[in-house]
Formats: structure tokens, sequence, C-alpha cells
């Protein structure tokens, strides 16, 4: 479902990026470099249950000991990027997100000890993959300084729990936009321009910890400052 | 060289304490000097004999059937390397020392023991010498491939008592009530090596579970399985001072895997070896679903078990080939 959901909206963005490169001029310069904070939000990881063969002579259902509800916290990090445009409104970018989520597992129904129960754990949360935006320069505002964009991107994930002594690894999707608002200008070859960007995706995990085996969105918001060269 | 017989299944060897303390499972053990050790066999395959008699219900050939599959589960775990041998039927009865490692029925004074395991032991080196397996006959048996109402499935204790032939003491993860008449009932369990029999029946310990996974591949290792599994450790305090003969259960928070331990050292100390990598939720409980006689005989006044079931605040994550970060769990009294 993930990879269907991905390539429809790359390709929406492709037809997006042909027709909207015709209508207005991109901020000047190709090479971005930006950095700033993310905050990636929680989302469950699944529920669990620990399964013991029940004493039956032919057992139905198992003789369940306790059950789990295991979910990721939401959790602020740093982002860097790193951006190419091709042509008109497409770029290429690079990302490297770095976050330290927590992972918490409430335990619930033990037939011996009342409940609720919670255990925790921080791990680390590493990000790095490539996608695409398109600047939508129709929706371009504050004489073009503020440029509304949409963008997707693909990656590998990889966690460190157990201070470093566990490594999960995965994939991590984003599909989702923001803006762009340009500070100062690049002027013709000398100064890079400055900028500011916010963007909101959808943020899927593939890989990594995984309790139930679902793919589930969360958010992740970033802000921060780049230079245009 | 020095030769000694004890009973497994009822176990009166030393369990393993201090520096192999708990490492996934309670292994049978014997102390070579001062120095405690498993009791593992030294040769492999190992050659059995089957009693060329059977009970009503399973002929001798039906018995051989039986524990051939029985031990041929064990061989199946690809993360050990433990390997068995029919070496033909023998007219004389398990429990004799004869140098013949035998299975085959037999009347046992017990009246609640279905089946126990014999061993003889070399002292001097730990090593396995004979192992015979007696199944009480005066129990109903059945071979019956769904199994059968009323009688015990024969294939199902013999997967039990094989765990025990080749070393394994009980596991503690189950779960039961005290029934009126007497004795413990079992609500549920997910070890064959549980040591309270499920009903006349049924037929569910003829697989191994995770548990029982972890325990056989502890003690006969395959090549790089110290490698490809990771270890969990920590310590079980109350009031300060370690617990001793606490259960100490790792689940696998992704599969649900179950892979109990035990805390055999004075500091609280346990070790549960032989993990899928992977993030754990850590449960610990007194040793209560079992007479404490059947998981550590030689040391039973000395067992806690009089605080109430506790997880551990903190996920632990086991690395492949290392050993997760210590863990504490704090217990208070019931």
């Amino acid at each position: 479902v993930t990879r269907r959901a991905l390539t429809l909206v790359v390709v929406w963005l492709a037809g997006a990026g042909t027709a909207l490169g015709q209508s207005a001029a991109a901020l000047p310069g190709r090479l971005e470099i930006g950095a700033g904070l993310v905050w990636v939000g929680g989302g469950a990881l699944g529920l669990g249950e620990a399964r013991l063969t029940a004493n039956e002579v032919t057992p139905t259902a198992p003789f369940v000991w306790f059950r789990t509800r295991s979910a990721i916290g939401a959790a602020a990090g740093m982002g860097v990027r790193l951006s190419w445009r091709l042509a008109g409104p497409l770029s290429v970018e690079g990302l490297l997100e770095v976050a330290r989520p927590r992972v918490r597992t409430e335990v619930t129904s033990d037939v011996e000890a009342p409940g609720p129960i919670l255990a925790s754990a921080r791990m680390t949360e590493y990000a790095l993959g490539g996608g695409a935006t398109v600047d939508l320069a129709a929706l371009a505002f504050h004489r073009g300084r503020g440029r509304p964009f949409v963008g997707a991107s693909a990656g590998l994930l990889r966690q460190r729990h157990g201070e470093g002594a566990l490594v999960m690894t995965g994939r991590v999707y984003h599909v989702g936009g923001g803006v762009k608002y340009a500070l100062r200008v690049r002027s013709a070859g000398r100064l890079p321009g400055v900028g500011l960007r916010f963007d909101a995706a959808l943020r899927v995990r593939d890989g990594g910890l995984e309790v139930d085996g679902r793919r589930r969105p969360a958010v992740a918001i970033g802000g921060g400052a780049f230079v245009r060269f | 060289m020095r030769r000694g017989w004890a009973i497994g299944a009822l176990v009166s060897l030393v369990l393993l304490g201090g520096s192999e303390s708990g490492r996934a499972y309670l292994k049978l053990g014997t102390t070579v000097g001062s120095r405690p050790v498993p009791l593992v066999w030294g040769r492999l395959p190992v050659r059995y004999y089957v009693t060329d008699r059977g009970v009503a219900g399973v002929t001798a050939s039906q018995l051989h059937q039986a524990v051939s599959r029985a031990f041929a589960t064990w061989e199946a775990v690809p993360t050990a390397r433990v390997g068995f041998e029919f070496a033909g039927f023998i007219g004389a009865e398990p429990g004799v020392e004869d140098g013949a490692s035998t299975l085959g029925f037999k009347p046992l004074e017990e009246p609640r023991v279905l089946a126990r395991t014999r061993f003889l032991v070399d002292l001097a080196t730990g090593q396995l010498l004979e192992a015979d397996v007696e199944f009480n006959s005066n129990f109903p048996w059945s071979v019956a491939p769904a199994g059968e109402a009323g009688r015990y499935d024969l294939e199902s204790i013999a997967v039990h008592e094989i765990g025990h032939f080749i070393g394994l003491g009980h596991s503690a993860i189950g779960e039961t009530e005290l029934r009126p008449e007497g004795g413990r009932r079992v609500l549920g369990a997910e070890s064959v090596m549980f040591p309270i029999a499920f009903v006349a029946g049924n037929i569910e310990d003829r697989r191994l579970r995770a548990d029982d996974v972890a325990g056989v591949g502890d003690l006969y290792p395959a090549g790089d399985l110290r490698q490809r599994t990771g270890s969990l450790t920590g310590r079980v305090v109350r009031d300060g001072r370690g617990v001793f003969g606490a259960h100490v259960v790792a689940f696998h928070l992704a599969s649900g895997a179950l892979v109990g331990g035990f805390t055999l050292a004075s500091s609280g100390e346990f070790t549960i070896a032989g993990l899928e990598p992977g993030l754990y939720l850590v449960r610990v409980e007194p040793l209560d679903d079992g007479d404490v006689e059947s998981f550590l005989p030689e040391r039973v006044r000395e067992v806690d078990l009089g605080f109430r079931v506790t997880f551990a605040p903190t996920l632990v994550a086991v690395p492949r080939g290392g050993t997760s970060a210590p863990v504490e769990i704090q217990v208070v009294a019931k």
C-alpha cells in the first residue's frame, strides 16, 4: 500500500512540475543547503500478547499471561538537507534526520499484577534518504519570496537501542509539503540566497522496531534555515 | 572413574550456580572439585535403547516410534547440535546401570509421577555416561496421532523427558492454580519443560517452544549461535538485597517469544542467553507455580517467594552476539 501511494504521489508531482514550471520562474540558484529542527509525532506500534498454551485436551485459544500496547513517542530532533534544482520547479534533495524518541510498552491484563504497568526505553533514530520537491510557483506569495512546495522522499531507517548495542534497520517514507521563504534572494552569482523553510509530512516507517508489522503514518514537522547558491 | 546415579525428573542433582548462574535455563549440573559444570553428553550422537515391552494400548514398536519422534524433535532445533541414534530393543529395564541408555515402561511407586529420567554421571568430568527414561506404566498411555481422551500422550511426555536426558532442568513458564483436592492444575504453559503435564489427551507438548529452543541451544550450541543470538542480564533486588530463586521471563516485543531464567545467586543476578536480538520486556515473579523442589531442590529454603510480580521499568535491548546493559528490577513484598 505504501509503495503504491508513493508511486501515485511521485507521478502527480511530476505532472504538477511540468505545468507549474511553465508558469513562473524558480528562486535563483540551484544548490540549497539547509538545517533545522524536526518534530516527529508518535504512533502506535501495536498490541502484543504473552501467550501460554492452554491446558485443555484440544486448546482452542491461548491462555493470555499478559497483554501489551506499544508505541513510539513523539520526539524532537535535527535535520540537514542538500537540494539541487534540476529544472524549473523540480528539485532533488538528500536528507538526514536524527531524533531520539522513547519506546513505551504498557502492560495490561497481567494475570498476577494489577496494571497498567509501563516500561520504556529511548532510542536514537536516523533517517537517511532522498527525494524530490516541486515548487508550486502559482501559489507564490510576497512578490515570489514565499514559495509553497510539495515533495516526497524515501530512505533508510536506522534505529539504535540500548546505547547502540542493538541496531534495527528499515525504510522510511515522507510525503508532504511546506513553504520556503527567501529572506534574501541570491544576487548575480555573488552572495547566496538565504531563507527559511517549514514543512510538514506524513512519515511512514517500514521496518525497524515493529510489534504487529503494520505500518502507520506519523506526522513530521520541520523548520529551519537554508542558503542557496 | 567415579560414577553416580541421580534422578533427573525429580531433580536431585546440583543446579548450576555461581558464574554459570541461570544462563537462559535451569541446567542440570554437578560439581567437579569445587567447580559447577553442566551435565552434558560428551559424545554425540547419543545411542539409546528401547525396551522390548509395551503396555496396554502401546506396543514396543509404537514406543520406539514415539520416542524416535521425540528425539527427532530435539534434533531438529537448528540452533543446537545434538544427535541421537537408536541402538536397538533391549530386554533390560530402564534404571539399571548397564551402560545402555534405555527408555521404557516401568511401574513407579510415586503416584503422581508420569515419568522420570535417571542419570549415570562421571563425577570427575560431569559428563553423562548413561540416562534412562522410565515411563510410569501405572498410567494410561496413547500414541494416537491426534491424542486420545483420558490417556497421556507418550510422545509429549517423551519430549519432556528427553529434555532432561540431554541435561535440561525444569522451566517455570506456566501458570497454575491450586486444586481443592490438592496439587496444582496447569492453566497454561509455554515450555515442554514445565514440570506439570497438560491434561490427558493433550498433545501440545510434542512441539518445542522458544524457551526449550533457547535451553538446548545453550547446552549444545550450534556453530555461530553465540554470534547470532544475544543475552539479557540483570539483577533482582528487594529492599536493597539480591533475591534468590526469582523467575525472570524475557518477552520479545516483536515476536511474543517467552524465554525464562532464574536468579541463582544470592546477589540476585541473572543471565538469559540464546535470545533472538531485539527489544524485550522483562517480568519477574516468585517461583510459586510449581513445587519449588522441582526447580531448585538443593536450595528450597533460600528461595524468596514473598514478593509481587514486577516488570522491569525499562525495555531491554538484546544485541546480536552480545549482552544487554544490566537491568535492575526492584521487587516489593506481597
